[in-house]
This record gives C-alpha cells, sequence and structure tokens, in this order.
C-alpha cells in the first residue's frame, strides 16, 4: 500500500472537524496564534550553517590555488536570514562591478558553472512549505493543533522514515510542515489530504531540483572554454565510483569526446585493474601506476597527458574511503588541489541510510562537490538518501546509477525519485 | 567507533529517568519516543524500532523494578534484553570441511571479506584455505583477491575471462583438492536481475555449500531487510557479515537483516586491510554498546547452556544490593555450571555475589565443597523461606535438616555464610571511595550502583 493510501485511509477515519476550526471561531484564533508560535521556534532552532560546517583549513590549499579565485568563502556565510540576503545582494552587486570576462581566470570557481546559473551554495538548506493556492484570504476553515494531526504526522514521518530520508531532514521537513499547517486557511473545496500532499511534495521536489544542473550540457559548456575537462569522483567505499568512471567514459565517448581514465585508486586491491579493463572495453585511454602508487601523481600525469594530446576529458577515479579517516581524505584533497577538477562528483549508495547525511557533509567539507551521483538505484532501495544529501549539502543529484550496463547511467530525474517514495 | 553515537543516544534518553522514583505514562512514553530516535538514527528497521520501542514502554509500565533498583538501572537491563533478543543466538563456525558460499549486493565487500575470511582461518586456526573467485561480471575481481592474499599459502582459484560462473565453480571445487575450507565469492547482484539470481542459485547448488554468508554494508538503511530477504530465499542464509563498521554508520539496518534472516551475525568488517576482521558476539556487542562493562565478561565465563539473558539479569540484580537466599541459589547453580568458583569470582568485582570475591583463597576452596551441599539444604527450603531466610527459626531448621539428610549444625552454617555475605554488602553501603572503585573497575559509567 502506498503511503497515501494508508495516509488518506486514516483522514477519512478521522472526523475533520477534529482537524479544523470555523472561521472566526475560538478556537481558530487559538490555532493561528500557536502556529505562530510553532514558526518562531522552528527559526529559533534552526541551526546556523556557521555552526553546521566548521571552517575548513584554507591556508594549505592556497599555495596550490594560486590560479583558482574563491569569491566567497561558502562557510562563512552571515548567519540571519536577513543577513543572508544583504550579503548575497552585495555579492551580486560586486559580480557586477568586476571586470569583464577576459580577465577571469578558466572557470575554476567552485561556485560557478558554464550552464548559466549558478550552483547553489553550500550548507544545509532550509525547507520552506508553500501550501499554494489552497490557501486562501478569507473564508475557509482554520488548521488546528490536535492529536489527530499529530497521529497523521507521525506517520507521514515514518513513512519517509521507511525510504531512507535521514531522521533529521525527515524532522525538519515534518516540523515545518506542523508549522506551517497549523493556523492556516484552508479553502473549504480542498480537502485536507490533499492539501499535505501537494505541499509535501512541493516541498520534497523543490529540495531535489534546487541547483540542478544537466550533466551533458555543463560539460560542453566547460569544453567551450578550455580543455580537458577534469571530472573527479569521490566517496566511500564500495559505493559504484569505478563502476561509474566507466559509465560516464562511455557517456561522453558515445557523444564523440575522447576520454582519458586516471586510476587514482591505487589504493584498493584490483581497483587499478577493474578500471583498466573497463578502459580496454570501452576503447580509451587509462593512465595508471603500481598499486600503492601516488594518486595524486597519476592524476596530474592524466591531465598533463590529456592536455599533450588535446583530447576532451579526463575522469579520475579515486579510492573510496571513509570520511572520517583524516589522512585518507588529506590525500584525497591532495589530488583535488594538484588537478583543479572544472567538476567534483560525489557518488552516493542508494542503499545508504542516515549515514548518508555525515558522509556527505563531510565530503562537502573537506572538497566541496558540484553534484551527487546516485549508485544502485535498481535494487531495493527507495532513494531517500538523495533527499538527505540535497537537505543537508544543498547540493543536487545529477546522476543516477541503474544497472551494472555501460548505459545504465541516466540523468537524475528528481520527481521520479518522488513518486517512488510517495507511491 | 561506529557504536559510540548510539550509545550515547541511548544513555541520554535512559538519563530521562533520572531521579523519578515511578514511571508514568508520560515518562515512559518520551523514553519510547527517545529511544526510537536513536534506533531510527542507526538506521534500525522502522516498523522494528516502533516494536522494540513498544514492547519497552509496556514494559516500564508493567514491570516493577526489583526493590533497591534504580529505574535507569532497570531500563537499561530491559533494553540490554530487547536488543540481545533481535540479534539472536550467536553460532560457531567450525573451520572444518566447510564450504562457504560469499552473497550480497554490488560493493558490501564481498571480496575483501572473503580474503578476511580465509585468512582469519589461516592465522587463527592454521587451517588450509582455498578460495573460489566466481564473480565473472566485475572486471578486477580476481586481481583483487590475489592481490589481498598475496604472500599467504592460501589457494586462489579464478579464470579470468571465463564467463560462467558455475564452470568456475566446478573446476575450482575439483582444483582445490582437500582443504579444511573453501570460500566462493560470488558477483554483486541487485535483487531484481533474473539472470544473476539464476546464476546464483546454480552456483549454489554445484557448492552444496555448508554455510552460506551474506556480506552487508554498515551505512545500509532501510533497504536492508527486504534485500536479505531476497538473498534468503534465493540461497538460505546461514550468517551475516556487516562490513565498514570503522566507518560512522551505525550499522542498525544490518541489525534490522538479521531479524529478517534468522541468520545471526558471525563476522564484522572494521577496516580495509585483510586482518580487520572480529569475531561477532552478540551479547558483547551490546553490552559494548549499553557500556554494561564488566558483565560481558560474566558471559564469557558462561558455557553454552547457561542462558545468557539470565545471567546478565541475575548480575544486574547482584549489583542492585538486595541479596536473598534465592538470589545465592542460583549463584551456586550457575557457578556449578562453570567450574570452580574461584575461576569465576576472579572475573568478578569483589563486591559482586555478595562480597565473596573478597573471600580468602582458603575460604574460597572451603566454598567450593560445601557447595554442593548447600544446594541440596536450598532445595529442602520452601520458596518463602529462601526469599526471606528471616523466617529460619529452630523448627524450620529441624526440618530442613531433616529433609536434606544433613546436621541441623550445617543449616545454621548456610544461613551464617548468608547473613556474613549480606552483612559485607550493607557495610559497603554508604563507603564512597569503594563505590568509586566498582565504578572505574566495571566501567559501568551510566548505570546505577545503588549497593542496597
Amino acid at each position: 500500500m502506498g503511503l497515501f493510501d494508508r495516509f488518506k485511509k486514516r483522514f477519512k477515519k478521522t472526523d475533520e472537524k477534529e482537524i479544523t476550526a470555523e472561521e472566526n471561531s475560538v478556537e481558530a484564533e487559538e490555532a493561528v496564534e500557536q502556529g505562530k508560535r510553532l514558526k518562531e521556534a522552528l527559526e529559533e532552532a534552526r541551526p546556523t550553517p556557521q555552526e553546521a560546517t566548521p571552517k575548513p583549513t584554507l591556508e594549505i590549499e592556497e599555495e596550490w590555488d594560486d590560479s583558482d579565485e574563491i569569491t566567497e568563502d561558502p562557510f562563512a556565510k552571515p548567519i540571519g536570514r536577513k543577513e543572508r540576503k544583504k550579503a548575497r545582494r552585495a555579492a551580486s552587486v560586486e559580480k557586477a562591478e568586476r571586470p569583464t570576462e577576459s580577465e577571469k581566470p578558466t572557470t575554476k570557481d567552485p561556485m560557478q558553472s558554464t550552464t548559466g546559473h549558478d550552483l547553489v551554495a553550500s550548507g544545509p538548506v532550509e525547507i520552506e512549505i508553500n501550501l499554494g493556492d489552497s490557501v486562501t484570504k478569507t473564508g475557509g476553515r482554520v488548521v488546528m493543533s490536535s492529536d489527530k494531526l499529530d497521529r497523521i504526522l507521525e506517520e507521514l514521518e515514518e513513512e519517509l522514515l521507511s525510504s531512507d530520508m535521514a531522521q533529521s531532514a525527515v524532522e525538519d521537513v515534518i516540523h515545518t510542515l506542523k508549522a506551517t499547517l497549523i493556523g492556516s486557511r484552508i479553502s473549504t473545496t480542498k480537502k485536507i489530504e490533499v492539501v499535505v500532499e501537494e505541499a509535501l511534495r512541493s516541498t520534497l521536489l523543490r529540495l531535489l531540483e534546487a541547483g540542478y544542473w544537466d550533466f551533458n550540457k555543463t560539460v560542453s559548456a566547460h569544453l567551450e572554454d578550455s580543455s580537458p575537462v577534469v571530472i573527479m569522483l569521490v566517496g566511500v567505499n564500495g559505493t559504484g565510483k569505478t563502476t561509474t568512471t566507466a559509465k560516464i567514459a562511455n557517456r561522453l565517448t558515445q557523444q564523440g569526446r575522447s576520454v582519458v581514465l586516471a586510476a587514482a585508486d591505487t589504493f584498493r586491491a584490483g581497483a587499478i585493474d577493474q578500471l583498466a579493463i573497463h578502459a580496454e572495453r570501452l576503447g580509451v585511454r587509462c593512465i595508471r601506476s603500481q598499486r600503492g602508487g601516488d594518486a595524486a601523481a597519476v592524476a596530474r600525469d592524466a591531465v598533463e597527458s590529456a592536455r599533450a594530446r588535446g583530447e576532451d576529458v579526463v575522469i579520475i577515479d579515486t579510492a573510496g574511503r571513509m570520511q572520517n579517516k583524516t589522512n585518507l581524505m588529506e590525500e584525497l584533497r591532495k589530488v583535488h588541489r594538484v588537478t583543479q577538477p572544472h567538476l567534483v562528483i560525489f557518488v552516493a549508495d542508494a542503499l545508504a541510510g542516515n549515514d548518508a547525511v555525515t558522509q556527505a557533509v563531510e565530503f562537502q567539507r573537506m572538497l566541496r562537490f558540484d553534484g551527487a551521483a546516485l549508485c544502485k538505484l535498481d535494487t531495493d532501495a527507495k532513494g531517500g538518501a538523495a533527499l538527505s544529501i540535497a537537505h543537508a549539502t544543498g547540493r543536487p543529484i545529477v546522476l543516477a546509477g541503474v544497472g551494472q550496463g555501460y548505459d545504465d547511467l541516466i540523468d537524475f530525474d528528481p520527481a521520479w525519485l518522488i513518486d517512488s517514495i510517495l507511491e | 567507533m561506529a557504536l559510540d553515537g548510539l550509545k550515547q543516544r541511548i544513555t541520554r534518553s535512559v538519563g530521562l529517568l533520572k531521579g523519578k522514583r515511578k514511571v508514568d505514562e508520560e515518562t515512559a512514553k518520551d523514553l519510547s519516543r527517545s529511544l526510537r530516535k536513536a534506533l531510527l538514527e542507526a538506521d534500525f528497521n522502522v516498523r522494528q524500532s516502533k516494536e522494540l520501542t513498544e514492547r519497552i514502554e509496556r514494559r516500564m509500565l508493567e514491570e516493577e523494578p526489583r526493590p533497591g533498583v534504580k529505574l535507569e538501572t532497570h531500563a537499561m537491563n530491559l533494553i540490554y534484553t530487547e536488543l540481545v533478543r533481535i540479534l539472536g543466538r550467536p553460532r560457531e563456525i567450525m573451520p572444518h570441511n566447510q564450504t562457504i558460499l560469499m552473497v550480497g549486493l554490488y560493493g558490501q565487500g564481498k571480496t575483501t571479506t572473503t580474503a578476511k575470511l580465509a585468512d582469519w582461518w589461516r592465522r587463527r586456526h592454521g587451517v588450509k584455505v582455498a578460495v573460489i573467485e566466481a564473480d565473472v561480471h566485475r572486471p578486477g575481481a580476481f586481481e583483487q583477491l590475489q592481490q589481498l592474499l598475496e604472500g599467504t599459502n592460501v589457494d586462489v582459484y579464478g579464470e579470468p575471462g571465463e564467463q560462467d560462473a558455475t564452470k568456475i565453480v566446478r573446476n575450482g571445487i575439483k582444483e582445490v583438492g582437500n582443504v579444511d575450507v573453501v570460500i566462493i565469492d560470488t558477483a554483486g547482484r541487485d535483487s531484481l536481475d533474473e539472470p544473476l539470481r539464476d546464476e546464483l542459485v546454480g552456483i549454489a547448488e554445484i557448492a552444496n555449500a555448508t554455510e552460506r554468508f551474506l556480506v552487508i554494508d554498515a551505512q545500509v538503511g532501510q533497504a536492508a531487510g527486504p534485500v536479505a530477504e531476497t538473498f534468503h530465499e534465493l540461497v538460505g542464509v546461514t550468517g551475516t557479515i556487516v562490513t565498514k563498521l570503522d566507518g560512522t554508520a551505525r550499522g542498525g539496518g544490518a541489525l534490522s537483516a538479521v531479524s529478517a534472516t534468522g541468520a545471526p551475525i558471525v563476522f564484522i568488517g572494521e577496516g580495509e586491510k585483510v586482518q580487520d576482521l572480529e569475531k561477532f558476539e552478540s551479547d558483547r556487542f551490546i553490552s559494548r554498546l549499553l557500556g554494561l562493562g564488566d558483565i560481558k565478561g560474566l558471559i564469557d565465563l558462561a558455557p553454552g547452556d547457561l542462558d545468557q539473558e539470565e545471567a546478565a539479569r541475575l548480575a544486574q540484580r547482584l549489583m542492585s544490593g538486595r541479596f536473598t537466599l534465592t538470589d545465592m541459589y542460583s549463584q551456586m547453580e550457575m557457578m556449578s555450571k562453570i567450574g570452580s568458583v574461584e575461576k569465576m569470582l576472579s572475573h568478578l568485582p569483589d563486591a559482586m555475589f555478595g562480597g565473596m570475591g573478597n573471600m580468602s583463597m582458603a575460604q574460597k576452596r572451603q566454598m567450593q565443597g560445601n557447595l554442593e551441599k548447600y544446594r541440596v539444604i536450598m532445595d529442602s527450603m520452601t520458596q518463602k523461606e529462601k526469599d526471606e531466610p528471616i523466617l529460619l527459626k529452630s523448627s524450620r531448621i529441624r526440618r530442613i535438616a531433616r529433609g536434606s539428610g544433613v546436621n541441623e549444625k550445617d543449616v545454621k552454617e548456610l544461613l551464617a555464610q548468608w547473613n556474613r555475605s549480606r552483612k559485607m554488602m550493607r557495610g559497603m553501603k554508604g563507603d564512597r571511595s569503594f563505590r568509586r572503585k566498582m565504578k572505574s573497575m566495571m566501567d559501568v559509567d551510566d548505570m546505577d550502583l545503588d549497593m542496597g
């Protein structure tokens, strides 16, 4: 039984009168007041992005980053909503006043893509719920707080958790939903379950669509500026980095691009062989070294040789690592520094539960990935991890792995995922 | 360590009971809600967490803690038994005449774990191990296994380039010949792919494996249950191996997989090196999780036929300080199963078992000799007498002595022994330095040690 079947059933059992109050009644006024209070409490409880993501050590990076222009430190953002807005405005003014395009170094700014729109800022995303045209200014019924509403929301929470959306993200959504619902005037023509469903669907969809960029277009746009375009894949062990590397290579060669693979996973036994065999099958070059060699050197070699030969794309397959192993993460940063990738893709496992958040946040802190590829979507996993990642880092899921064949890499479709979670 | 997060959460939940004398419905609900959150965050199955916390909530309300036991201890006790129940009984895998089939989704760590297992048995038991690489789909799998087992005497069989996995297994089993353990690594698969499923069933038939291990990643969330079920239907999983516990994932999903298949966790993987494998013991795992410290020492001593939950419960009760002849009786029962009094007491803090740990060597030996006699005597008592030994006056003593065929002197001796233990414990009450010492010894930082 799908989420909303059960959900609706619950609603039918419930008397609408217990959830909504008549216009102008005492209960309605109370509900409006309570809604306000809840919203205020929510605003206060929200962690500031600064607290959530500690500032990375940028000093070491600077000696490598001389060609890199960091316009703003995404982690040192002002705290309040208003201040953030102000800062954004100031930044755009600065941008407009900046000298012409030609003086800009090549597109290395991690916050900028050449697709025309900026990549969204990193950091946790604020959930905003829009009840849309379900809300009326006058008339209608006012939703009030009740045990029944709580129970319904609890059930909803359970369903979202069952789809592997992380606890923190679910809680945020449910609390915001509750605060928005209570005290709202709902038009009498719409049933409350429809209102809730629409609100939830649009919220989740917005969460996934925020900052979405098209993989093919982005690679093409980067190519117009410079070649080779360097794509780096990162992630914890066993999420499917090497397979995804091969799949991306396949996709790009089919578009007529020349691709070089860099076997920078010099750590895992068999990883180099695995990638080399893929490269052979796909007919692309693979730069490799001995097992245990320097990953950064391999990656750099690949970029240099691609540049020398005028090849289009370099894909760097890195070793999987647990995000809590500092030294290994530093090694990954070294690869990042020497190759200056145009795109960093975080490869996530659709099977992952709450740990997806910890992983994404930590990788985001260390490397600032541009987007994520969600693999193993062909398993029993519902893929709520996508929502967790988007919620925790504000970065979109752009690719989806749906099988073991080379063609089983598709552009991620937010609507499809929401449908699979909610139905 | 992956477990710390959950441990903190559970401790915090139990902390809600601090200073409370009675559980009202509200408190029980708060506790259950807080626990549920902790479990969900650790990726336990949603339904399972709900059931588990509801059961704890109910038991909190229905079951009175024993007098002298604080509510926090009582709650910890309930959580412990409920969690141990999920994990099921541990299994011992003997490294002889075993053919082990490794199954699982992609990227869970099957190939790495295959090498780890081979190395484990080779290292720990000195047996002859061979591995067969039957993953014909992922390139580089054979090379990976070879590189991992380089420099060991483990035979690695594989036919890179061959597309028929069943053929590799058939040839491999013939080729490796007479070894103690054969481990077969298979291709990762998702649960929808028909050809891969057929291939796995085919391999299972040919291999006729004695054990089928499901390898599952600690980070897997709610999908763990369905995944485990699918594999269970295909090959009949007999054991679970949880991998990547060295990350931050809390492994709740994997634990849910256990209840889906009934196949207990046998090993856990905690790193990328071949040596990073640990044998899994559920009760130790849970007591480590809950910070119950030394109880595991007690359990470890217990032979297979001793009910481990009972042992843990008894230990808890004793720590709470109320000490009747019934308790003394169950202690003696347990001791006779374990072997010597000395061995058992050496694993326990002095204060446990009514301060018997403080006894001199001679006393301990005497105690050992008296054990059997005391048990017989107590068998002649009524339950009421055992619960309230104070009732035992001369006429009752005479009756008991006649019933158990001993002198009245022996019965009095038993009572004197009980009284000594009881007094010892009463003397400890209020002795702060002693309590501190005991606390540090047992590493039960979050347990209440009220010494009766």
